[in-house]
């Protein structure tokens, strides 16, 4: 029981790190910029296809990881520039629409280039083993190689929104914009930049998702509302809250699919339990998400605002 | 003079409505009845969401939730009725009359949970809470086992039955569902010019005034919260007496984005705006695909997606008017 | 009518009421003044309910003011106007009168009666533009109105409202001198029926209104006492150092 309540422990936490990966951009984006973008998620999504298209040409792992990052990157660079830098002066409506609709055609352009059938992608030769955790808990290299990725990119950020010159800018800018436009920084360039940065890391979560998961048309918007979910109950804008919202959602998602069954069982008969509890764990994360914002209606590590 | 116009439309559209079944018998295109009564039903949720985003400024991305309870009661009732068997004690019931009144009422009564809930938020919060909620309904319907779980489930027993009307009857229950969607559609419109509409206006302007003149915007806003949750109950319910079908794909969210896309695109704010809007959305969805072949593009027949993406992209950026801005452009 | 008691709220550090006290009788207007900064609208805020005291006692007409929501203040006879203006610009001059009416008259939420429809409201609410002196504008749309006219829709917001006591966060500020006459000759008309609390820098209107003046310097209320008092306390002289108006506004 504990050896498989710790499997599943950690197999919440490496989803955290997934969702942590895409809530980063979108909650930078959000805090910074002042977007909403539905289509984070097809980010994620272009860096799985890249993944298993460059992974298919070259048979090499390593190459198709470090290439594919680039290639999200290129794509949100052009709809950074062709589309989201319109909606800056726009009201949330009209980015959720406009980004809904990019969606639709990136979908369907994704479907049109790959077909409705999922492609699966193999967990590399070098990563395939299992390690054992301290405790005798034995777990799947790759897994924890993805849990090591996210540790590094939290890190990574924190370094440089703390630290640098860039960082700075970024949190002033998502406290006041103003100032920062005052301060004679190019504030198109440090858009782009944020919007290109949050796709990489989007992009990279793709990318690692690929053998854990099928690569198919609407992996993105799956995992999108989910994000959703950790940035808000986080704090719009902030890194630490989507940490710990990625973690939190990340771990009450697995547990709640391994567990509440079992919980369920002792009361109702099998095939009542299985159905419902079903349903009750796909609910649990926005239930969460609910009774986060009904006590704190702008989560739990609210960003001061001036504007 | 504008709104002479405006009424003279309006009416056009309406003797436009009522006389389609005649046309479509009469050109031998009885078929498209099928179409213009999902029309009908899907304008009614959409001028309900007029309210809510066009008109008091609420974002709601989760609206398709309501669909999914008016079509869920209908679908429930159904299919007790034909197996005979009981929901906490309670028989089923192919009745229209106990069926429809039991929609609304459950749609207003999920409405008033949700609209208590989410309307603490404001702003990106709510939009995102509302979404929750809907995704929350989703997987609900989805664990229904009994009722179909994920793939729905068949109403065998047909359509509700209603005295002096067969609602099985094609044309017939085109004209229900118009009948129900007028009704609605002038319930708005005197909604929209009472006082609470201009309650509803002021809150979209100037929220944060309103208490300084003594009004509670959170009631108001749950009220039109609650309102807008029937108007898409009536549709759930109507669309699936239409199908004899319900599924949770009903409530998805990209359904609740769909009718965000047709209340936008037919120009928000204006509840005639919605009606266009559909019927475009209709429209492109039934004729995109053949025109897109029309043109000798017939690998983007199959995916019109990929061409209505930049389409309403484009509205969004430069033609927030929406249909109605085109129709009656503003002198000023 | 009105009492303050020993009243604080700190934004972090900064106190913006220390231990206010402070009364207003009921039939009389009564000015604040104070430097910039002094907390004269923090403390407007305070009374209308949109800013929570850190601590002390408000007791308004009899009742604990803290005890009453803060949209239900207006309804118990407290209305406020702001200092930036704070309308509703989509709507016709009438129609923000008539917002205001039909919330008193509880029909915010009624779909029964038709906005349009209600001639009643609309005469009251052109009798209110015509005291403030901008009857001729009831069909402009208020966003389009020039600053100072925005400030005329404020006031007769307010007294649409029909207030025991009215809050008036510089009610001239912006107007030209016409409109600045005629909203001083309007509030002296309504001496006798409404009490007034007036935040204002234009000492013309201070001196020229107000039956008792209380300074306000940071946070903190330095003298409170008749104009003509007012005007040679040597504290206030102090704190209105180099300010000219005070000295100036002699005659």
């Amino acid at each position: 029981m504990s050896q498989l309540f710790l499997e599943q422990l950690l197999n919440g936490v490496q989803l955290g790190m997934f969702l942590f990966l895409v809530s980063a951009g979108l909650t930078l984006v959000f805090g910074f910029m002042n977007i909403i973008n539905l289509a984070h998620g097809s980010l994620f999504m272009i860096g799985a296809y890249a993944m298993a298209l460059i992974g298919g040409v070259t048979g090499s792992f390593l190459a198709a990881l470090v290439l594919s990052v680039p290639v999200v990157a290129c794509a949100a660079w052009v709809i950074e520039i062709v589309i989201i830098r319109r909606l800056h002066a726009r009201d949330h409506l009209d980015q959720v629409l406009a980004t809904f609709a990019l969606i639709l055609f990136i979908n369907e352009g994704t479907t049109m280039l790959f077909g409705r059938v999922p492609l699966f992608l193999d967990v590399p030769e070098s990563l395939s083993g299992t390690v054992t955790l301290p405790g005798g808990v034995t777990y799947p290299l790759y897994r924890v190689a993805i849990i090591g990725a996210g540790l590094a990119v939290a890190l990574a950020l924190w370094l440089i929104i703390a630290r640098t010159r860039v960082g700075m800018q970024i949190r002033a800018g998502t406290t006041n914009r103003e100032t920062v436009e005052q301060l004679g920084v190019n504030i198109d360039r440090l858009n782009t930049l944020i919007f290109v940065v949050g796709a990489m890391f989007a992009g990279l979560a793709g990318a690692l998702a690929g053998p854990l998961t099928s690569v198919e048309v609407g992996m993105g918007e799956n995992l999108l509302i989910l994000c959703f979910v950790c940035v808000v109950i986080g704090g719009i804008g902030s890194i630490r809250g989507a940490m710990l919202g990625a973690i939190t959602v990340g771990v009450v998602d697995t547990m709640g699919r391994a567990f509440v069954p079992d919980i369920l069982g002792r009361f109702l008969d099998p095939a009542t339990a299985s159905g419902i509890s079903a349903g009750l764990s796909s609910m649990s994360i926005y239930l969460l998400m609910v009774v986060v914002l009904v006590f704190r209606p702008t989560g739990l590590f609210p960003v001061a605002r001036s504007v | 003079m504008r709104y002479t116009h405006h009424l003279r439309f309006m009416l056009g559209c309406l003797a436009a409505l009522l006389i389609l079944p005649f046309v479509l018998q009469a050109t031998g295109s009885s078929y498209l009845i099928s179409t213009a009564t999902r029309l009908v039903v899907f304008a009614i949720a959409a001028v309900s969401l007029d309210l809510l985003i066009g008109y008091a400024g609420l974002v709601s991305f989760g609206h398709a939730a309501f669909l999914g309870v008016g079509a869920y009661t209908v679908g429930i009732l159904s299919f007790h009725a034909y197996e005979e068997t009981t929901l906490i004690g309670l028989p089923g019931s192919l009745s229209g009359l106990v069926a429809l009144p039991l929609a609304l009422a459950l749609s207003a009564l999920a409405a008033l949970v949700v609209g208590a809930l989410s309307l603490r938020t404001r702003g990106v919060y709510f939009i995102m809470i509302t979404l929750s909620f809907g995704q929350m309904l989703f997987f609900l319907f989805v664990s229904l086992e009994q009722y179909g779980g994920d793939d729905g489930m068949m109403m065998f027993e047909g359509r509700n039955t209603l005295p002096l009307l067969d609602l099985n009857d094609r044309v017939s229950f085109y004209y229900f569902c118009l009948a129900w969607f007028v009704l609605f559609f002038w319930f708005c419109t005197w909604l929209v010019r009472s006082k609470f509409g201009r309650t509803l206006a002021a809150i979209k302007q100037n929220q944060d005034r309103l208490s300084s003149i003594g009004i509670n915007a959170y009631w108001a806003k749950l009220q039109v919260f609650v309102i807008a949750g029937v108007g898409a109950g009536l549709a759930g319910a109507l669309s699936a007496n239409h199908t004899e079908f319900v599924s949770p794909a009903l409530t998805h969210w990209t359904r609740s984005g769909d009718l965000m896309i047709v209340v936008i695109l037919g120009g928000m704010g204006t509840l005639v705006g919605p009606v266009l809007g559909t019927f475009l959305f209709l429209l492109l969805e039934e004729f995109l695909p053949l025109i897109l072949r029309g043109l000798g593009l017939g690998l983007l027949s199959e995916h019109w997606r990929f061409v209505f993406g930049p389409i309403l992209i484009l509205v969004v950026l430069y033609a927030k008017t929406g249909l109605y801005g085109l129709i009656f452009p503003r002198r000023d | 009518m009105l009492e303050i008691r020993n009243l604080c709220k700190s934004f972090g550090a900064l106190k913006a009421a220390d231990d206010v006290s402070l009364t207003v009788e009921r039939g009389t207007i009564h000015a604040l003044i104070g430097p910039n900064g002094a907390g004269k609208t923090t403390l407007i805020a305070l009374l209308s309910g949109y800013l929570q005291p850190s601590s002390g006692t408000m007791t308004f007409d009899g009742q604990d003011l803290l005890a009453i929501p803060t949209h239900l203040r207006p309804h118990a006879g407290l209305v406020r106007s702001f200092q930036i203006t704070s309308v509703f610009p989509e709507m016709s001059v009438r129609e923000n009168v008539c917002l205001v009416l039909q919330s008193f008259a509880g029909q915010a939420r009624s779909l029964f009666r038709l906005a349009d429809a209600d001639r009643a409201e609309q005469e009251e609410a052109e009798a209110m533009l015509a005291r403030v002196g901008l009857i001729d504008q009831a069909d402009a749309l208020t966003g389009n109105l020039a600053h100072g006219q925005k400030r005329q829709v404020e006031i007769a917001m307010a007294l649409a409202a029909r207030p025991k006591l009215l809050l008036l966060d510089e009610p001239t500020a912006g107007m030209g001198v016409e409109e600045s006459r005629r909203i001083m000759d309007l509030l002296e008309d309504l001496r006798e029926s409404v009490t007034m609390l007036l935040v204002e820098h234009d000492m013309d209107v201070v001196f020229g209104l107000a039956d008792r003046v209380s300074v306000l310097v940071y946070g903190k209320v330095i003298a409170s006492d008749t104009p003509g008092r007012i005007r040679v306390n040597a504290d206030v002289r102090e704190a209105y150092l180099g300010d000219h108006e005070l000295h100036g506004e002699a005659g």
